[in-house]
């Protein structure tokens, strides 16, 4: 894959408003609302991708039984 | 009973590899985009996640297309309106009822041109061949759109920057998610039970489209 088609896709992306990055982000942070509850002993911060959605699974195995 | 696809051991091991790499912004709005309807479409939405949405920023989009950015507000707008009872009572009622859903949310019934059960049996070779199964909980079956939209959230999180990664998103969403959201959209809106759900509907349908026209440049 060329670096010209990388760049056109990403500029899309972001022109197409796929990089709401801010309002996304402040949502999916509270998809988990009982995060604390549920945290891993060995979740940091930046392994914010993973611990999303451990948190987010186990989120909704607490929830729906 | 949970839907979702968790992460086999193999997975959380490669995981510590990705730590050290930083995340396009694009990317990482995709990934928490991704996040949310698969909560969204998992179960009705509660209090919290009511009041994130309604409290969320305004999305601006950069170029001319709005798409996403309008659907966005609609959604934070009937966010701000929606009751989290009722939305959840909604979700119930649309998605779950008693026998047969109104809204099913399995993608493969909106693939009917292949079996369902090939389609399940290849889903669940693919998944294993990306260190995924399902959680031990889980009771549905592979396809239910909230577990494939957080399988493209982990693919986008962990797969790195590289083409192979990019490539194996695409493949994944053309093979599972794109043949099947139309239709769940349209079911949606087509439904008398969904209110909150019509925008969250539209708001999955402009975010999948752009989805499509991205993957579509590789």
């Amino acid at each position: 894959m060329s670096e010209k088609v990388k760049l056109g896709r990403r500029s899309f992306l972001v022109a197409a408003g796929a990089s709401g990055a801010a309002a996304a982000a402040v949502v999916a942070s509270k998809v988990a609302p009982q995060q604390a509850a549920v945290e891993t002993p060995k979740a940091d911060e930046k392994r914010k991708g993973y611990h999303l959605s451990e948190h987010i699974l186990s989120y909704y195995r607490t929830t729906k039984v | 009973m949970c839907p979702l696809v968790a992460f086999s051991a193999e997975m959380n091991a490669a995981a510590a590899t990705v730590e050290t790499r930083e995340i396009a912004p694009e990317d990482q709005a995709r990934a928490d985009f991704y996040a949310l309807l698969a909560r969204l479409f998992y179960a009705g939405p509660d209090a919290k996640l009511i009041a994130a949405v309604a409290g969320a920023d305004e999305i601006v989009a950069e170029g001319g297309d709005a798409r996403v950015a309008e659907a966005w507000r609609e959604l934070v707008d009937a966010a701000a309106a929606t009751d989290p009872d009722a939305a959840q009572e909604e979700y119930d009622l649309a998605f779950v009822g008693t026998g047969k859903a109104e809204v099913t949310p399995f993608a493969t019934h909106y693939m009917t041109r292949t079996g369902a059960e090939m389609i399940l049996a290849r889903l669940r070779g693919e998944l294993v061949q990306l260190g995924l199964q399902r959680s031990p909980s889980a009771h549905e079956p592979e396809d239910h759109f909230a577990a494939l939209f957080d399988v493209m959230r982990h693919l986008i999180i962990a797969g790195g920057p590289g083409d192979v990664a990019v490539q194996e998103e695409k493949a994944f969403f053309e093979a599972y998610i794109r043949p099947g959201y139309p239709g769940l959209c349209a079911a949606i809106l087509a439904s008398q039970n969904t209110n909150f759900y019509k925008p969250v509907a539209r708001f999955a349908n402009a975010f999948l489209s752009v989805e499509v026209e991205s993957f579509a440049m590789l």
